[in-house]
């Protein structure tokens, strides 16, 4: 299909949806937001791609203001190389929101840990040792709020740190996050 | 050198006395918030090298110049890829406020700082768990800083402090794949520069200051 043909059926999809959210969507203080989905990720010193459950919790302290707390659960590698056999995370942190109707971009910095493992044969250990490592993530996201129950999100986020035990590893990657979420305000 | 530690914390005590008993006549006087917010941490021109923390902190904010910050880090460093060096800081300081008028709406709120906090530092060879010492002490702080108000309950703040530790250190020396873990026999002023970013809410006010 032609990409002309994909924005076009892409918009035609959206706009309903848009314009029925511009007439009554706001986000209020008390909105509690939750997701949970897959993230894919790129990390960069091993080249290697990485698959996690991502879930969040989102609560709106002011229209603008919002408490975040984040897990990442790590399912496995992509391809055949695997750094890791443990890689997962907590975050939690607070994210300034740009708003208008049910669109909201997010920009957020979130300190947390990362619980890491080697995997003992592609790193060539005779045994590998658990780990707790300080990270942190700057967040770029956007959500498209389309009713006062669910939302459409998507989510950037870059994980700065390193695996210091038995091997020392760079755990900076990429994260990609998009789905459907739900919310609920809790203050009306 | 446990004179020095002493003569530091009757100093911030004094800072802080001094400031809130002084200070503040003759202003608009604002409401006391305390604050909760998440940190994160690099520390440089230690020893060890440099190192990327995470933690939190509240704070209390006692009058219009004056608010405290009460904080727990933990920060991990990488010794030339044969030792780990994890800190454990829980601890105090005062901020002052030296320009007036500079809380929000205003998105600048520059401040000095000072204070204290206990510190457990553990070095442990990368290769060879077992091959791990740890002490506890204690170290005094003092920096700048600047809060980024966003909105009148939210900030970013970037704080950069020096700290010395007050304690005999955990010392690693390294041939190429042998490490020797060993606690100095004597202490020495030792400490790392701290860069702080930060996230802060102001949850609730603790109390009105009457007009």
């Amino acid at each position: 299909m032609e990409p002309k043909k994909i924005i076009y059926w892409i918009l035609l999809l959206v706009f309903p949806i848009c314009l029925n959210a511009q007439e009554k969507i706001s986000i209020p203080t008390g909105l509690v937001s939750g997701q949970l989905t897959l993230a894919p990720s790129y990390m960069f010193q091993d080249r290697t791609g990485q698959f996690y459950a991502h879930g969040s919790l989102e609560v709106f302290l002011q229209p603008k203001v919002s408490f975040i707390g984040e897990g990442f659960y790590h399912l496995g590698s992509l391809g055949d190389k695997k750094t890791f056999d443990v890689n997962h995370n907590i975050f939690f942190g607070l994210g300034y929101h740009f708003t208008k109707g049910g669109h909201d971009l997010l920009l957020a910095l979130q300190p947390g840990v990362s619980f890491t493992q080697l995997n003992e044969q592609e790193n060539k250990l005779i045994q590998s040792h658990f780990g707790v490592n300080p990270v942190v993530a700057p967040t770029v996201g956007y959500t498209f709020y389309m009713s006062r129950f669910f939302h459409f999100f998507v989510q950037s986020k870059l994980v700065i740190g390193s695996h210091k035990y038995d091997v020392q590893k760079s755990l900076t990657e990429f994260r990609f996050s998009a789905g459907l979420g739900f919310n609920i305000n809790t203050l009306k | 050198m446990l004179g020095l530690h002493s003569i530091w914390m009757k100093f911030c005590l004094l800072l802080f006395i001094g400031f809130t008993q002084t200070i503040g006549f003759g202003q608009e006087k604002l409401p006391r918030w305390f604050s909760l917010g998440a940190r994160t941490t690099l520390s440089a021109f230690d020893h060890d090298g440099s190192g990327l923390g995470t933690g939190g902190q509240f704070r209390i904010q006692v009058n219009n110049r004056v608010n405290t910050d009460w904080f727990a880090d933990y920060i991990t460093i990488n010794v030339n890829d044969k030792v780990r060096s994890d800190y454990y800081h829980i601890g105090w300081s005062v901020l002052f406020y030296p320009f007036e008028g500079l809380h929000y709406p205003k998105r600048f709120q520059p401040y000095i700082l000072a204070g204290h906090c206990f510190d457990y530092n553990r070095k442990t060879a990368i290769l060879d768990p077992s091959n791990s010492k740890d002490r506890w002490g204690s170290a005094a702080q003092a920096g700048i800083g600047t809060h980024f108000n966003l909105t009148e309950r939210f900030d970013v703040s970037l704080t950069c402090q020096y700290m010395i530790h007050l304690t005999k250190e955990i010392e690693a020396e390294i041939d190429g794949n042998i490490v020797t873990i060993s606690e100095q026999k004597s202490r020495h002023l030792e400490g790392h520069l701290l860069t702080t970013l930060s996230l802060n809410y102001k949850i609730f006010k603790l109390w009105n200051q009457k007009k």
